[in-house]
């Protein structure tokens, strides 16, 4: 007895189900990737406690005749904030 | 735990920006190595994989670069508007760093999102186009270091440099090899 001739239509369904599928898996493990780079840093960040010109959240220096007088070391050791606005933050 | 606390008050969006300009600078460069692997030889058995894993990581660029622009306009100390975080050359603060992020923002926003569109540009045109994404990912990485606050930390410059180098390398490599005739690929 003759075994009856696969479903053409039916394994392009299936295959074109697995591609869906393999797709799907693809950008959940992009998306979830990418949300756990951003938690990572989100608490590298914030633990790290630098929170721009000073090098820590608890350094207390706010007041615009501070800033003008302290930042200037601390520019230098962050190299990367605008000494206008290095109590940014603090 | 006070450090937690200051995180989640007064510094909660200007952490979430920063966080979400590292999660874009890191989303891009691995989506413009994969972009590049994809024109290269090595990779021809896994392209429609590549091809998805590439737009995926495009369009979490794009949603990365929306939070870092946005959390910043809610930030206390800081506080720009939107148009500060969207318009070049409008913001004071640092303006030559802080527009070269904006411009490479929108660029990498309108590439990433004209593939969508490539039907109406035609794909040859659409291909040309899609060239300028490695200057906009460039542009976006001088930001990164010249402007970024965590530029200065070993943890930020080491992931960077992860991402970064391979892409350039693969660039480096792009750029020095001889324009061929366009094929159909």
């Amino acid at each position: 007895m003759p075994t009856p001739a696969p479903d053409r239509a039916a394994l392009a369904r299936e295959r074109l189900a697995a591609k869906r599928r393999r797709v799907a898996n693809l950008r959940r493990r992009v998306v979830a990737a990418a949300l756990a780079t951003f938690a990572l840093a989100w608490g590298v960040i914030a633990f790290s406690g630098s929170m721009g010109a000073d090098t820590t959240t608890t350094t207390a220096s706010t007041g615009t005749t501070a800033s003008a007088t302290t930042t200037t070391d601390e520019a230098a050791t962050t190299a990367t904030d605008d000494p206008a606005v290095t109590t940014a933050q603090s | 735990m006070s450090t937690l606390a200051l995180a989640l008050g007064e510094h909660f969006f200007w952490i979430t920006s920063r966080a979400a300009g590292v999660a874009a600078l890191l989303a891009s460069s691995a989506a413009v190595t994969l972009g590049l692997l994809m024109g290269g030889r090595l990779t021809k058995g896994r392209l429609p994989d590549l091809k998805v894993t590439h737009e995926a990581l495009s369009l979490a660029t794009i949603a990365a670069l929306l939070i870092h622009a946005l959390a910043l306009v809610g930030d206390g100390y800081l506080s720009p508007t939107l148009a500060d975080v969207a318009i070049p050359f409008v913001w004071e603060y640092q303006r030559v760093w802080s527009t070269m992020g904006i411009v490479a923002g929108w660029s990498l926003i309108i590439l990433g999102l004209s593939y969508y569109a490539r039907g109406r540009i035609g794909p040859a045109r659409w291909r040309r186009l899609h060239r300028f994404t490695a200057l906009a990912w460039a542009l976006g990485v001088v930001h990164g270091i010249a402007e970024g606050t965590d530029a200065g930390a070993a943890w930020f410059l080491v992931t960077v440099a992860a991402v970064v180098l391979p892409a350039a390398a693969l660039l480096v490599v792009r750029l020095s090899q001889p324009r061929t005739a366009p094929s159909a690929a």
